[in-house]
């Protein structure tokens, strides 16, 4: 008998536990709910740091991106590139998915903020040289 | 005896744990809070003119951005932010000049972004970014 009431007892303790654990778990699945919809998730670069400006034009992926890391490193549509920028630009006419660079094309450029400005060089010659009209700089908001 | 044999074969209701749910849940939050970001990129659009353009060579303004915050047009040296600066935006937007952006070569990209910023804000819709010059 006396068995059977602390059994009893056990249970409805737990019972209890179990019910106030509820109020907890719904906050944790709105907070899940919440992060996976409002956040995105991306690749992050500590060589990548992006200028900063006041801009309030919304950077749209675009089918030609370049990448210059901190380090020097240049990636194209996130391969990184070892030859010169133009040749590995002019390269995508003809790569397994082509991209048809015309002047019209547009070619979003990431450079990390504390690079000198010669090391944009490179993308300004090559967009000049492709004719290409619009470049975009990809900033943060400040 | 029959009824303790039924009870002991009948299937017995099985509460299922929800704690290993709730610890993946957990660690998906804090995935999710940690991996998140909620900055949006934004973007300077910079339209080239290309050769053969419109653009009369006598209207292009050149303006080269030097290391000690200064900034050079036609020969003149401005402080960048300074009220003489300011009304030279001004007149080039009033002129509808067309802009040619240089900076010296060890110039950061950050203070070229933020003349880049300035100028837009001044005004100026037309502005072309050329390669950086040796000072």
């Amino acid at each position: 008998m006396i068995l059977t009431d602390t059994t009893k007892r056990q249970s409805r303790r737990k019972r209890q536990l179990d019910d106030s654990m509820v109020p907890a778990i719904n906050i944790v699945f709105l907070l899940l709910i919440f992060f996976m919809i409002a956040g995105h998730i991306e690749a992050r670069n500590a060589d990548l740091q992006i200028p900063a400006s006041s801009s309030e034009g919304e950077l749209v992926a675009r089918d030609i991106e370049i990448q210059i890391l901190l380090n020097g490193d240049h990636y194209l549509n996130g391969q990184k590139i070892e030859k010169p920028l133009l040749e590995s630009l002019q390269a995508l006419e003809s790569s397994a998915e082509p991209i048809v660079i015309s002047e019209e094309s547009i070619v979003t450029c990431h450079i990390d903020r504390n690079l000198p400005f010669s090391a944009l060089d490179p993308v300004l010659s090559a967009v000049r040289q492709l004719k290409i009209k619009r470049l975009q700089i990809a900033t943060e908001h400040k | 005896m029959l009824v303790v044999l039924l009870n002991n074969i009948a299937p017995r209701k099985k509460t299922i744990s929800i704690t290993p749910l709730i610890d993946v849940v957990f660690i998906l939050l804090l995935f999710f809070m940690l991996s998140s970001t909620f900055s949006q990129k934004k973007q300077l659009e910079i339209k080239h003119a290309t050769s053969g353009a419109s653009q009369v060579e006598a209207e292009v303004v050149r303006i080269v951005l030097q290391p000690e915050g200064t900034v050079e047009v036609g020969g003149a040296q401005y402080i960048v932010g300074e009220q003489n600066f300011i009304q030279l935006l001004n007149t080039l937007v009033e002129n509808d000049s067309h802009v040619s952006l240089s900076a010296g070569a060890n110039v950061n990209i950050q203070k070229v972004i933020e003349l880049i910023d300035m100028s837009y804000q001044a005004g100026i819709t037309q502005l072309n970014l050329s390669e950086s010059v040796e000072l």
